[in-house]
């Protein structure tokens, strides 16, 4: 699997899209999008947390894949990114839960159900899923118990951020009733691979290639 | 049926003009130096004029003339009115190949849509000549307006004119399409 990265490129050199990511810790990734915008410098559309802004400055943390898409969808779907930073200024709520989430096709983000909202993995998900691209076939995606623990960690985490009680406490309950986790590794093994969408099983390998790209360029990092 | 076919200059010929004088069409294909239009957008001029004669004139002007012609209704100059930017996007539509040059026409599509302008964006559908698209709106404004595809009426037909412009091109549309067509 090639990336990309600072050590060997630079982020003009992105064709319009790629699909980025950065190691946070050893168990967790953060997943978002490089793309080209409308005066043809790359920037970062990403799901950063609890209503942030959603579009910043590429840093030197990130590694960076082709997204396995013909030239003309790609400057469509750079295209779409420029709207979606545009529309969503004030951010977009964090939740593990994004049933009925949706983006417009003019950008604008918006929920059918209260409290729901969407993590950097299924930010990006939807970014795609709403110019018919469906990466990821979610109904095959299990609710595994293993994931209740980093869920429980993160709505610790959303609650610091000064969120509504009301959310956390309706992510609480989902979480009890069984939410599926996208990682932000399956998200972008996804997106540079073929044969969407792809299933737990068809992602696993491609994702775990994500995860050692991530450890060579940390390792590459402390030679230089 | 008092119809009109408007050109992209703005020129208005109407369905008098057609029916007095195939001459009339002669002189004003004199005037453009472009490429003639498909046979199927002719087809769907002489369906709208509902005059035999007509196409056949059209027919026989054929492929060595230089007209590019936008078959449209008597609506045509009240869309103008209320949407101005769109003969200047029939134009600059071929060309528009990069994100820079789409997005200001991106936001505009969508301010029709968030105002719920449904009439106006099926009749940008309906005026459009998918063969005069580039390849980035072929694949980008189907898959903009697809969420709103039960609102539209020409739709389904603006689908399949872009379905068959990129095969034109050389392209799979099943492909470029995807998640969009059958595939």
């Amino acid at each position: 699997m090639n990336f990309y990265s600072c050590i060997d490129s630079i982020f003009s050199d992105v064709d319009y899209l790629c699909v980025a990511i950065q190691k946070i810790s050893n168990s967790q990734n953060h997943v978002g999008l490089f793309f080209k915008d409308s005066q043809d410098q790359t920037k970062l559309l990403h799901q950063p947390w609890h209503y942030r802004t959603l579009l910043t400055n590429p840093t030197e943390e990130y590694i960076w894949f082709d997204v396995e898409l013909d030239e003309f969808n790609k400057m469509h779907l750079a295209t779409f990114c420029a709207l979606i930073a545009e529309q969503n200024e004030e951010g977009i709520a964090y939740s593990l839960c994004s049933n009925g989430t949706r983006f417009s096709p003019d950008g604008s983000y918006s929920t059918e159900i209260m409290y729901t909202g969407l993590t950097c993995s299924t930010f990006v998900m939807q970014v795609f899923d709403s110019q018919g691209f469906q990466i990821l076939d979610k109904k095959s995606w299990k609710n595994l118990p293993a994931d209740k623990t980093w869920m429980n960690q993160i709505i610790q985490k959303v609650k610091q951020s000064e969120a509504d009680k009301k959310f956390l406490s309706y992510q609480r309950k989902r979480i009890q009733e069984g939410v599926s986790r996208f990682r932000p590794e399956q998200v972008a093994a996804a997106l540079n691979t073929i044969n969407w969408p792809h299933t737990p099983s068809s992602i696993r390998e491609p994702a775990n290639q994500v995860v050692q790209c991530l450890n060579d360029f940390e390792q590459a990092l402390k030679k230089e | 049926m008092a119809l009109q076919i408007a050109f992209d200059d703005g020129y208005i010929l109407n369905s008098t003009q057609l029916n007095n004088s195939g001459d009339e069409i002669e002189k004003t294909a004199g005037h453009f130096s472009r490429r003639m239009s498909p046979n199927k957008r002719l087809d769907n001029v002489v369906s709208l004029i509902s005059e035999m004669t007509i196409k056949n004139h059209f027919k026989s002007v054929g492929g060595n003339s230089a007209i590019n012609i936008r078959p449209v209704d008597v609506y045509f100059k009240s869309i103008i009115k209320s949407v101005p930017w769109l003969p200047e996007f029939l134009e600059e539509s071929s060309e528009i190949d990069n994100p820079k040059l789409a997005l200001p026409y991106y936001r505009k599509f969508n301010n029709l849509l968030l105002n719920n302008d449904f009439e106006k964006c099926d009749k940008i559908l309906k005026v459009t000549n998918t063969d005069d698209l580039s390849m980035l709106l072929l694949v980008g404004m189907p898959r903009l307006f697809f969420q709103w595809r039960e609102k539209l009426s020409s739709w389904e037909l603006f689908l399949k004119g872009a379905e068959e412009s990129i095969k034109e091109k050389g392209f799979d549309p099943k492909v470029l399409l995807k998640g969009i067509v059958q595939g």
